[in-house]
């Protein structure tokens, strides 16, 4: 058990930290776990249901107007509080305003350009005003109805907030005091009308040509966060934010409603959608959940209606070009019975256990994409399927998939409840990653943000990286790696350089070193140093930090974990401790020193073998045959002896125990520990043979470990490299010269 | 009448293949320049990893992973290299303006020596310095300011295309149009590179002028000889390329099979672009074409004693 010392040794040399001081870090209350480790098979097997808890009811109208990018809504929300202590104001987000002007937070944050390069125009700009908002105390049972006359008016008294950064001109957080309490339980009903212009797309919805991403589109209702049974507030995991409103004691009500930010827009809570969707009747539209009623008006208009529950968010999409296509996945035609009793094993489970639901999916997709359509839909029905068997079974009826036109690229490779975007660039060759890796993507974000609502302002590598690090997994059972193709004016040399192949965890790693210690894993999304160590921290490190927990914990314990913790919080909100701590109770390991590390703090491991040496000793006979020998005794009755030598550094600021592999030539192996703390240390071996290398033992080596050159080194220089190196070089600047020599 | 863009193709081609040594004094002083950088790479390689025991595996193939790593986390950054690489631009373009005016001087001559060809690349060394500080200026003002404006431009306009045929349209157009203005612009500074080695005389704004005569009076007849070259060269550069990728470097055999590979395809390059220059020297200059009559006297002279 190699690995579970080095997990159990992980420690911060410079703080001279152990695993036992390390657990005594105090954490902060959390809710008791609904499902226990005693009853582990019991909580793999459930749908995730029993945790559901409406808190919210949309019910909405929303009607297109292409000719001016706008859209006119109007509807009812019911809010129940959750809490523990009555509720005096509601706290909206009204996301579209970042797009306003040039001054809002999200502006300032990505500097007007964003998602593949574009740049926002302020010619056309996007905002959502609430015209109409009156707010009423839910008497009974009584069904939601929309009511704007005779609630109270929340309009005079709003403010908007900037609980983040303070920026003034910033829109995009509401605060609506209300006239009355609403007590724990009670619920209000808000009924509203509001414009929703959407800008010309840059960044996620938008539109351009006749093509509308109609997303955070209306007002949506922020995260009251409930108190725990102590009446502490319960509160995610990342650290101190400037979180919104008062919290004092741990009686106030505190609602978590994030400004929009460049790198997150999603927390919100789960409710039941019912949206009413009017567009020109030559409109495609998709939209989250089922489609429950079509109605044809006589003035060349239809309304889609939409319904979905259990989601927390609600975004539709409307084009007159794409095709729409219907199909579906079909568990008893698309589920692999390998596969599935090869994940019933590792899971401890019975293959019966993991039954999953058939899923109608509509793929929407530009009329010169329809080559890439099979290839979006089994991409689609791999995600399902493989997210289904290792986590638990795909809840919702439908799932669409949104294929924009080249102009729309930056509202592709998004994720909403049940609605997804892909982009495929043409052409795109077989073998080559898209659309098939956004796909897959997306659709994973259906289970990490969508079914598992952590909170990505605060926490984002609980979504991004668990998604980046699931992607990966069903893209290497599927496809095995993509070619990684350089491309010159968009067109790809594939397949000239198509035998440049990268796994998944290669990218994961290449991408990673890009900040390989600029910020932590764990940090609010909007506070990372810039939007590359964002996504090598919050993408890639976090989906590294994932492969490194399956390789000490092991493959069957890790799955299970994962599957635990996606189960218990479904429809809920978790935080990085209550990911640790369905961890910890799977594996029944201490995992403070590991997050601490690798989760909470920037660094990275890197261990190097250095300075090996092996030399032969002044030889001596034989023991047994030492008294008879002479000094002039032949050669053969002598026995060899080689001192072998060698250092190993640590040159990361994370610490691990680690275990070298010494070879020697005659083929016999030798292993060194070492606990990994001080800066480094010298190893000395006598052995009856040469040694040949040194290399860190396969156990040791750390998904997160930056440089694999040093990992190991051998006692013979190896000349090819530097040979192949120098004559790449050689022949790379003849080509250099011989194009200079076009112009000069 | 002059002859067309073909049959001085067609000359310039024959004259490389029958008189080849330009073509490898052009590859050798290339490869002589190259080697300090090529040997300290090598060196530099077997200094980071030469004992690791991933050594194997980068003489193998590329390897994008420890690639990434040396660059991202053993101080060879990007700028190190961009620095190193813009420094050994200069020193290469020095040299190629003066491997140019030895190829200019001596295409034509039959059996040209190679103190010839070294003598009058020096001799016009200082007057093709002085042209590039007019060509260079002059490149940028016609071909790079306007080309970044129409690439921006196409670009701009790719982006709100709906469909992905009308955004690659737009970009291939923007991109043909800049290289057709590029290489209109190189023709002209070409024909004023000959006409500086071959009439050393006239003065820098009358070579100016007729440099761009020569290739805008009649662009297509110019795009005619000049493309040619520039096409086979990449195409040369993708395909040499894609072989050298597949050849592993995992023993000796392996590896001097690799280096012969590339210095072939470098010989192959030197060949091309002397059959280039002779083909635009023959089209300016057809009397050149086996007796030097344009040829300066000192020059001649030399030629006469070889």
């Amino acid at each position: 058990m190699i690995a579970a010392l080095v997990l159990l040794t992980v420690a911060q040399a410079e703080m001279g930290e152990t695993p036992s001081s390390r657990a005594t870090v105090e954490l902060r209350p959390t809710f008791e776990p609904p499902l226990s480790l005693a009853e582990l098979r019991g909580p793999l097997t459930l749908s995730g249901a029993a945790n559901y808890e409406e808190t919210l009811s949309y019910d909405l109208e929303a009607l297109l107007e292409p000719d001016s990018a706008t859209v006119r809504g109007r509807g009812v929300v019911r809010w129940t509080n959750r809490g523990r202590v009555p509720v005096r104001e509601l706290w909206w987000h009204l996301y579209l305003n970042a797009f306003r002007n040039e001054r809002s937070t999200f502006m300032i944050e990505s500097k007007g350009m964003t998602r593949r390069g574009v740049r926002f125009d302020p010619r056309a700009p996007g905002s959502v005003e609430v015209t109409a908002l009156s707010a009423r105390l839910v008497d009974g049972a009584s069904a939601a109805k929309l009511d704007l006359t005779n609630g109270f008016d929340l309009l005079p008294a709003r403010t908007f907030e900037a609980p983040d950064d303070g920026n003034d001109e910033d829109r995009t957080v509401m605060k609506t005091p209300l006239p009355f309490s609403v007590a724990p339980g009670q619920a209000v009903d808000v009924s509203m009308s509001f414009v929703s212009k959407l800008p010309k797309l840059f960044a996620r919805a938008g539109y351009v040509g006749d093509f509308y991403m109609v997303a955070q589109w209306f007002p949506k209702l922020g995260v009251l966060d409930v108190a725990d049974a102590s009446g502490s507030p319960r509160m995610t995991d990342g650290p101190a934010v400037s979180a919104a409103g008062p919290l004092t004691e741990g009686l106030e009500p505190r609602w978590n409603c994030h400004q929009y930010h460049a790198n997150s827009e999603f927390f919100s809570d789960y409710g039941h959608y019912r949206v009413a969707i009017t567009v020109p009747d030559d409109y495609q539209v998709g939209a989250t959940g089922a489609r429950i009623a079509v109605r044809e008006h006589s003035d060349g208009m239809v309304t889609y209606v939409h319904e979905q529950a259990r989601v927390h968010d609600f975004a539709w999409v409307a084009d007159r070009r794409c095709l729409a296509i219907d199909d579906d996945f079909d568990p008893t035609r698309d589920v692999d019975a390998t596969k599935r009793a090869h994940v019933a094993q590792v899971l401890g489970l019975s293959p019966e256990d993991l039954g999953l639901s058939p899923v109608k999916i509509k793929l929407l997709i530009q009329p010169e994409h329809r080559a890439y359509a099979d290839r979006y839909l089994d991409a689609a029905r791999a995600a399902i399927q493989w997210f289904g068997l290792w986590y638990g079974a795909y809840p919702y009826p439908t799932l669409t998939i949104v294929d924009g036109p080249s102009a729309a690229r930056a509202a592709m490779g998004m994720e909403y409840p049940t609605l997804i975007t892909g982009g495929v660039t043409w052409p795109a060759l077989p073998g080559v990653g898209q659309p098939e890796s956004v796909t897959v993507h997306e659709f994973g974000h259906q289970y990490w943000y969508g079914l598992v609502g952590s909170n990505e302002f605060e926490e984002p590598w609980l979504d991004e990286g668990f998604t980046t690090f699931s992607t990966a997994k069903v893209l290497a059972e599927t496809y095995g790696a993509f070619a990684w193709v350089p491309k010159i004016g968009g067109v790809p040399l594939e397949p000239w350089f198509g035998g440049l192949r990268l796994s998944e965890e290669d990218k994961f790693r290449v991408m990673a070193l890009w900040a390989p210690d600029t910020d932590a894993v764990l940090r609010p999304a909007w506070l990372y140093r810039d939007a590359r160590s964002y996504t090598a921290n919050v993408y890639f490190r976090a989906a590294l930090v994932l492969s490194e927990l399956e390789r000490v914990l092991g493959d069957d314990v890790f799955a299970r974990a994962m599957r635990l913790y996606h189960l218990r919080w479904r429809y809920r909100h978790p935080s990085t401790h209550d990911f640790q701590h369905a961890l910890e109770e799977v594996s029944g390991q201490s995992l403070d020193a590991f997050f601490a590390n690798a989760v909470r703090s920037p660094g990275f491991v890197d261990y190097a073998i250095d300075d090996l040496t092996t030399r032969r000793r002044a030889t001596r006979p034989p023991a047994a045959s030492s008294f008879s020998s002479s000094s002039s005794s032949s050669s053969s009755s002598r026995v060899s002896l080689f001192d072998t030598s060698f250092v190993i550094e640590r040159r990361g600021n994370i610490a691990q125990a680690v275990s070298v592999d010494v070879a020697f030539e005659d083929g016999s192996r030798q292993s060194v520990t070492w606990d990994g703390r001080y800066r480094w240390h010298r190893v000395t071996l006598t052995s009856s043979s040469a040694a040949t290398s040194a290399r860190m033992a396969e156990a040791s080596l750390s998904k997160l470990d930056v440089r694999r050159v040093n990992d190991g080194q051998t006692t013979e220089r190896e000349w090819r490299a530097g040979a192949a190196v120098g004559t790449h070089v050689l022949a790379v600047l003849q080509v250099f010269a011989s194009l200079i020599g076009v112009l000069f | 009448m002059g002859p067309s863009a073909a049959e001085s193709l067609a000359a310039g081609l024959g004259w490389t293949l029958s008189s080849p040594g330009p073509a490898i004094w052009v590859v050798v002083v290339q490869a002589i320049l190259v080697l300090p950088w090529a040997f300290g790479a090598g060196w530099l390689a077997d200094d980071l990893f030469g004992r690791s025991v991933e050594a194997a595996r980068f003489a193998r193939s590329i390897d994008v992973v420890l690639v990434a790593e040396l660059f991202k986390t053993q101080a060879l950054g990007f700028h190190t290299w961009l620095v190193t690489l813009a420094g050994a631009g200069l020193v290469f373009v020095a040299t190629s303006t003066f491997l140019t005016g030895g190829l200019i001087a001596t295409a034509g001559a039959p059996r040209p020596s190679a103190r010839f060809f070294f003598a009058e690349g020096g001799r016009a060394l200082p007057r093709l310095l002085r042209l590039l500080g007019l060509s260079i200026p002059f490149f940028g003002l016609v071909v790079m300011l306007p080309g970044v404006v129409i690439l921006r431009a196409a670009d701009s306009w790719a982006e709100d295309a709906l469909s992905d045929g009308v955004g690659m349209a737009l970009r291939v157009s923007s991109v043909l149009l800049v290289a057709t203005i590029a290489a209109l612009t190189l023709a002209a500074i070409d024909a004023m590179k000959i006409q500086r080695v071959r009439k050393p005389d006239v003065r820098l704004w009358r070579v100016f002028r007729h440099g761009l005569a020569f290739a805008w009076t009649s662009p297509i007849r110019t795009l005619v000889l000049y493309l040619p070259y520039p096409c086979l060269l990449l195409g040369l550069v993708v395909a040499w390329a894609w072989v050298d990728v597949r050849i592993g470097r995992s023993g000796w055999a392996l590896w001097a099979l690799g280096l012969a590979w590339q210095q072939l395809g470098a010989v192959v390059r030197g060949l091309l672009r002397s059959a280039w220059v002779a083909s635009l020297v023959f089209h300016g200059w057809p009397e050149g074409h086996g007796h030097e009559a344009t040829l300066d006297t000192e020059a001649a002279n030399m030629k006469s004693e070889t």
